[in-house]
């Protein structure tokens, strides 16, 4: 498989849930230099997200996201609650959330409230290493999601 | 009265009534019998007593030696009579013996010859001079006697004290009675002797013991009591001088303590002597024998007699006899009694008992006042005790009711005591305790258990709280309960600086929380600036290095080495502050597994080093297992990093048993630390070298610290620059009951 035969495929619907814009930014220049075709949907905060995902105000004519990147630190409703409607809501609760702390430490803090994401990630302070972690998303979507394609 | 039946003994008086001088006419008329009746009975009795009793050779007709004067007639008569009578006598318990005018003794019976020791029928003609040769004084008192009883008649009686058979003196009573010859004149006496002595010392043992008994209930301590009692002994017995002897019963020393003599410089001088020096315990000596068996001794002649120490000084203060007795109570020897006397004087049995009941009587006495001492030693303590003590002291009675409160309660708080009296503690208000607090309190008196700092708050003179802490214990006598008693201290300045203290201790508590709250906040917080510094820094250089020139570049780079090193020094700082604020609860946890995990958290480490870790078998310990793990992690980490290069690496983790607690050590052959840094090391951020030597930010020492702290142990560094470093923690050793 490869990165030629993906821009075929449909792109990968990423929402970015983060109220930093350097972040943001951040973010995407990463995802300008991945694999994956995407289309990278962006909200400031929890509340903005949650009507993302059930696609009210706004909201009513987007596409249900393939995976969530989730910062916790936000305006409004923080990234726990929403990790947390998330995953209380059957018909969003199969969308990989990826969750992005700034700390170690705030990482181990959010494991014992026991709320199932499915990937930490520690937001790195080189740039290097943020493309690689992108990367790695972006590797693992290439290996979840295309499996259900290729039955 | 016909048909009388006559038996021995009445026939036997009968016939004596005729020896004694009735005519046989009276007695046949008196006893309505017949003369030839009479003489057969007289007959027979003669024949049945009759005994070779008479005097040797018949008396002559000149007239006898031994009764001038008597015809040949009376002389037979009065023979017989008297054969008759000492025949009769001849059975007699008691010494009897007849002398005739001129003092010659006629004979005697056989108790007088057992008594005196002296063969009767030699003795026959003799006179009492030759009875007590060796004491004329005893000769003379008799013969004086005898002489009264010649001048006037009759019978007399007289106590005296006689050396008998084997030389020793018995108090005797003697009765003597004169008799008359036929002629009417006093031909001679007859005298019996009772041996009193046993009743004399009976007497004397109750007269001694009498005085010293008031002696003893007039005297308030033994050294007032003493000489009364020495005195009492020897003037009754007649021994010379005495003296007391007390015990030091901790060290064994003994000494003198009162003595008593009559006016006898000499025996003065002599006891002043033993009185002088205290005595050493040991073997030989008089007293010392005593106090040491707690037997008496009895030394016949002190003169001659080696172990009697002071043998000289005796023998010019001429003394010769000496006994000594134990003062005992119960099994304890006191001291001793000691008695001299100036004669030479044999055990005495009946003087050894009579001694030691005396010895027991001051024991006796010595225990009481030795009791009452004390008493009075702890009264005068307890008042002493009350007078210096800044508590009070109270009694309460069986029903709870306060009966006793000393004045240092009203100087102390000053609330008057009066209102309180006679009332029960929960009787009266006291704003800090609950109807249940006072429940538990009652309960515990009314189960009569003792109560420790019973805190109560009464209301002070000017309205203000008073603060009272009250411990008491139950009273029993005779296992009965009395009541409760104790004391009270005024807590009201404790109570206001534990309120202060808590305060304090709330307040810092708060600040600290909050300080680590900062601390984790503001560390979280600055993460992420860092990373927009540091991330759009490499941007920058990636898309647009190309038009930089190589200055940009170097500047960008140290742009964005600062910021990595600011994000370790926040991640440190953050993981520093969780050691308080997340640590576990301390449980017990093998400390093995944690080395374990530290080691296999290290494995690269390890492998590249190519470090040899050895260690003992490790206990169990109450720790944080996590924490635990991240300690050995930081020593064997530190360990590693400050190896030498030039030599193989070796890390040794060991454990030594100390009282209380395990010592736990990871030594290796490093480096090594100068000494002037063993404690800087463990503060946060301290390094000892730079960055380019070796990597870190210095946190990894005071995290162990902190986390050694938490668990209450302590850390520190052996180490000399070039020879390796220990670094030594310690650990609580599992109490029994928290596994």
């Amino acid at each position: 498989m490869s990165a030629e035969m993906d821009r075929t495929a449909p792109p990968v619907e990423i929402l970015l849930v983060e109220d930093n814009l350097g972040d943001a930014r951040l973010t995407r220049e990463a995802l300008k230099e991945g694999k994956v075709y995407n289309n990278l949907h962006w909200v400031k905060d929890g509340v903005e997200a949650l009507d993302f995902l059930h696609k009210r105000g706004k909201y009513t004519d987007v596409p249900k996201p393939d995976i969530i990147l989730l910062d916790l630190n936000l305006p409004k409703k923080d990234g726990r609650e929403v990790l947390q409607e998330i995953k209380s809501d059957s018909r969003l609760m199969r969308i990989p959330v990826v969750v992005l702390t700034t700390s170690k430490a705030e990482e181990d803090v959010l494991r014992t409230y026991t709320l199932h994401a499915n990937c930490y990630v520690t937001k790195p302070v080189d740039l290097e290493q943020f493309i690689k972690v992108v990367q790695s998303i972006d590797n693992f979507w290439l290996t979840v999601v295309t499996l259900p394609n290729g039955k | 009265m016909p048909g009388r039946q006559w038996d021995a003994a009445s026939k036997a008086k009968v016939v004596l009534e005729g020896l004694k001088g009735r005519s046989e006419s009276a007695i046949c008329k008196r006893h309505r019998i017949k003369p030839a009746e009479y003489r057969r009975w007289r007959k027979q009795f003669l024949a049945n007593i009759a005994r070779p009793f008479e005097p040797r050779r018949a008396p002559s007709a000149k007239g006898s030696r031994l009764l001038p004067g008597m015809s040949q007639k009376v002389w037979e008569e009065s023979a017989k009579a008297l054969r008759v009578a000492q025949e009769l006598i001849e059975a007699l318990p008691i010494p009897v013996f007849f002398k005739a005018r001129d003092g010659k003794h006629l004979g005697a019976n056989r108790a007088w010859e057992a008594y005196f020791g002296v063969d009767r029928e030699a003795f026959i003609g003799r006179t009492v001079d030759e009875l007590f040769v060796d004491t004329p004084e005893v000769a003379a008192q008799h013969q004086a006697a005898d002489e009264d009883l010649w001048r006037n008649p009759g019978t007399r009686s007289y106590e005296l004290e006689v050396p008998v058979h084997d030389g020793r003196f018995r108090h005797t009573l003697n009765y003597k009675a004169t008799f008359a010859g036929a002629d009417g004149e006093i031909a001679g006496l007859i005298g019996a002797i009772i041996d009193i002595t046993e009743r004399k010392r009976a007497e004397q043992r109750q007269a001694i013991e009498h005085r010293i008994t008031r002696i003893l209930s007039e005297s308030e301590t033994a050294t007032a009591a003493m000489p009364g009692v020495l005195a009492a002994f020897c003037e009754t017995l007649g021994w010379a001088c005495g003296a007391r002897w007390s015990r030091d019963a901790r060290v064994g020393a003994f000494r003198c303590e009162e003595t008593w003599t009559e006016d006898d410089p000499a025996v003065a001088a002599f006891l002043a002597g033993s009185r002088e020096s205290t005595y050493q315990p040991g073997q030989a000596g008089f007293i010392r024998r005593v106090l040491g068996t707690g037997e008496p001794a009895w030394i016949v002649d002190v003169t001659a007699e080696e172990s009697f120490l002071r043998g000289k000084q005796a023998a010019k203060a001429g003394l010769r006899s000496a006994f000594a007795l134990p003062i005992r109570l119960g099994n304890e020897v006191l001291g001793a009694l000691e008695f001299f006397h100036r004669d030479t004087q044999q055990p005495d049995e009946w003087l050894l008992k009579t001694g030691a009941a005396i010895g027991l009587q001051i024991g006796h006495f010595m225990g009481r006042t030795q009791a009452e001492r004390e008493l009075r030693h702890s009264e005068a303590r307890f008042r002493s005790l009350t007078g210096l003590s800044p508590d009070w002291y109270w009694e309460q009675d069986e029903e709870f009711r306060l009966t006793v409160m000393s004045s240092r309660f009203v100087e102390r708080t000053g609330i008057d005591p009066g209102p309180f009296m006679g009332r029960r503690r929960w009787d009266d208000p006291s704003p800090n305790l609950t109807e249940s607090d006072w429940a538990r309190h009652k309960g515990q008196l009314e189960r009569h258990e003792p109560f420790f700092d019973f805190e109560m708050e009464r209301v002070g003179p000017d309205g203000i709280s008073v603060w009272l802490s009250v411990t008491g214990e139950p009273v029993f006598e005779d296992r009965k309960f009395r009541g409760y008693r104790g004391v009270g201290t005024d807590i009201t300045e404790r109570k206001r600086a534990q309120s202060v203290l808590r305060a304090a201790y709330d307040e810092l508590a708060r600040s600290n929380s909050e300080l680590q709250q900062f601390a984790y906040v503001a560390s979280h917080d600055l993460q992420e600036p860092l990373r927009m510094i540091g991330s759009y820094t490499q941007l920058l250089e990636r898309r647009y290095g190309d038009k930089l020139d190589g200055d940009a570049r170097d500047f960008m780079g140290f742009i964005v080495d600062g910021a990595t090193r600011m994000k370790q020094l926040i991640e440190d700082l953050l993981a520093y502050s969780r050691v308080g604020t997340r640590g576990k609860e301390l449980r017990p946890v093998p400390a093995q597994s944690a080395l374990d995990r530290a080691l296999a958290n290290l494995r690269a480490a390890i492998e590249s080093s190519a470090a040899q870790i050895t260690h003992d078998t490790l206990p169990d310990v109450n720790a944080d297992d996590t924490q635990l793990v991240q300690l050995f992690q930081n020593l064997i980490g530190n360990s590693i990093k400050f190896r030498k290069k030039e030599e193989p690496m070796r890390i040794h983790v060991g454990v030594q048993d100390t009282e209380g607690e395990w010592r736990f050590s990871v030594a290796d052959n490093g480096i090594g630390i100068e000494q002037q840094y063993f404690e800087r090391i463990f503060m946060v951020f301290q390094r000892l070298h730079t960055r380019d030597e070796y990597a870190g930010t210095g946190i990894g020492l005071a995290i162990c610290k902190k986390v050694i702290d938490r668990h209450r142990g302590r850390i520190w560094v052996e180490s000399a620059p070039g020879k390796g470093s220990t670094f030594v923690f310690t650990l609580p050793k599992i109490q029994k009951g928290e596994t």
